[in-house]
């Protein structure tokens, strides 16, 4: 039954998520159209005086950064009004009354509202790339390669571990590694954390849908103290470098975020199990 | 083994003064249409969701086939809700495959039959049907099954004769002659036909729980003057 659940999961959500795939790949072009403006690089084009060509592209730089951070949280909010709307409003009447286990019902979703948060951050991550290489071409002389500019940030990277005191022989792999899963898992750890705090909105009697915003607010705010304490806790204890400060760092907001994730996944499959009161 | 559904002292609570069922002991058996009446407020609904595992009771249990509410009990009850529980923007055919897909016992085809009797087209979207025309295919939807119980909550409320009497017609000759119905109403008068017993509740309670023929038998009344009788203002 899961393999059908995240079928449907999957048609549900995919109108969406292509909608919001497609304005991503419409904001990269205007980011790119942004860097063809003749202002940022005048000696090439030979044009000094500021236009309407100019105005236009620094509109559009501006439109690629709101559009990017709706994008963001437009796909946060989206998967929290579907949750709450296909398990706790008429939708949810279905559901529940399917011959399918509660595991079943929030795995398919946090598999797939999980895999469209990736898939997303993923072409987001793509789209600042092209514009990182429209802004390169613009502002370089001609002869200057995107691949020198990748070489000469890869050097400065390379300075810039070893100040921090990481030896990149010893602990690439794993900081790779950490940045990877950190990378796939915080998406499906963002989308338990918010079906959590959905779900704990419905533990009241009434105002369900305020107490679940509120939830989520202190969800997120709660997280930050818990890393900001252990932060604290590491200053005070000492570190060998300011690398092996940042690495434990990401560690430890990588298993507060995995343990929080895991803890409010089984809260929402206690609501739906055993606390489940359908208006 | 006769019995259906066994509730035991079943209780929902949602506050102490707000009490939707109090301790109800009630054992229904097989191959009969029950009517579940009541005025409002009486409990009828918060039963309903509560043998469907859409509510959690406060106390109590509930065992359908002789298993507590769960899995394998959601694969044996058809729930027809009060409210459209389908997503409006899906097509008749995609709710098909959505049910073909979920409940072993139903029947795509019997559905069909039924859709083009009303002139249903199944490639329509559910959106564009008149309000009357999603419930009747809500219900068709829930008598395709061949279920052990059928739970009918008001499905006649709100619906023009017409309609009332179509969907009689449809509880009465598609739902399995060896499961149950179980029709929550205060239209008595319309649904009395069909009902071999009744069960009345008020504020909570079980008032009475008998067949329709005892009823008309020892009081000498139809089921709607005795309810009129017993829940007299």
């Amino acid at each position: 039954m899961l393999g059908k659940l995240i079928k449907y999961e999957w048609k549900r959500t995919s109108k969406v998520g292509c909608l919001l795939l497609g304005a991503v790949a419409l904001i990269t072009l205007f980011g790119w159209l942004a860097f063809q403006t003749p202002m940022w690089n005048p000696d090439r084009y030979g044009y000094n005086s500021f236009g309407w060509l100019d105005i236009f592209g620094i509109l559009t730089l501006v439109l690629y950064v709101v559009m990017l951070v709706a994008v963001t949280y437009g796909i946060t909010i989206y998967m929290g009004v579907h949750f709450y709307k296909t398990m706790y409003t008429d939708e949810g009447y279905l559901l529940h009354t399917l011959p399918v286990t509660k595991h079943e019902i929030l795995g398919s979703k946090v598999l797939i509202d999980g895999l469209w948060v990736l898939i997303l951050t993923v072409s987001i991550y793509l789209s600042v790339f092209v514009l990182l290489i429209s802004m390169v071409s613009a502002v370089t002389p001609k002869d200057y390669t995107f691949f020198r500019f990748l070489g000469e940030v890869g050097g400065g990277f390379n300075d810039l571990f070893y100040l921090l005191g990481i030896d990149l022989d010893q602990e690439m792999i794993l900081w790779v590694v950490m940045a990877v899963l950190t990378c796939v898992l915080t998406p499906f750890s963002m989308v338990a954390t918010l079906f959590g705090a959905v779900s704990i909105g419905q533990l009241c009697a009434k105002h369900r849908v305020l107490m679940a915003i509120v939830s989520y607010v202190g969800i997120i705010v709660g997280e930050s103290i818990v890393g900001s304490l252990i932060r604290s806790i590491m200053t005070f204890s000492g570190f060998a470098s300011l690398g092996d400060y940042l690495g434990r760092s990401l560690y430890s907001n990588f298993w507060i975020n995995l343990l929080v994730a895991i803890g409010l996944y089984f809260v929402s499959w206690h609501v739906i199990e055993h606390r489940l009161n359908m208006e | 083994m006769n019995e259906l559904i066994e509730i035991s002292g079943l209780t929902k609570a949602y506050d102490e003064r707000n009490i939707a069922v109090n301790n109800i002991n009630l054992v229904l058996p097989r191959g009969k249409i029950i009517g579940l009446l009541g005025p409002n407020g009486s409990g009828k609904t918060t039963l309903i969701k509560m043998i469907n595992g859409l509510l959690t009771p406060t106390r109590g249990s509930i065992r359908i086939n002789g298993q507590p509410v769960g899995v394998e009990t959601k694969a044996r009850v058809a729930y027809l809700p009060d409210r459209t529980y389908l997503t409006e923007s899906m097509k008749i055919n995609e709710i098909l495959d959505y049910f073909c897909d979920f409940y072993a016992d139903f029947s795509r085809e019997q559905a069909i039959g039924m859709m083009q009797s009303l002139r249903i087209d199944p490639l329509s979207k559910l959106k564009t049907l008149s309000k009357g025309n999603r419930e009747k295919v809500q219900l068709i939807l829930v008598m395709s099954r061949s279920a052990d119980l059928y739970v009918l909550d008001e499905p006649i409320a709100g619906v023009d004769p017409a309609a009332r009497d179509y969907i009689l017609r449809t509880i009465i000759n598609h739902y399995n002659p060896q499961a149950s119905v179980l029709i929550s109403t205060h239209l008595i008068g319309d649904i009395e036909q069909v009902l071999d017993e009744v069960i009345f509740m008020r504020y909570g309670y079980l008032v009475l729980y008998t067949s329709v023929n005892n009823i008309r038998e020892q009081h000498g009344k139809s089921v709607d003057a005795y309810f009129r009788e017993v829940f007299a203002c």
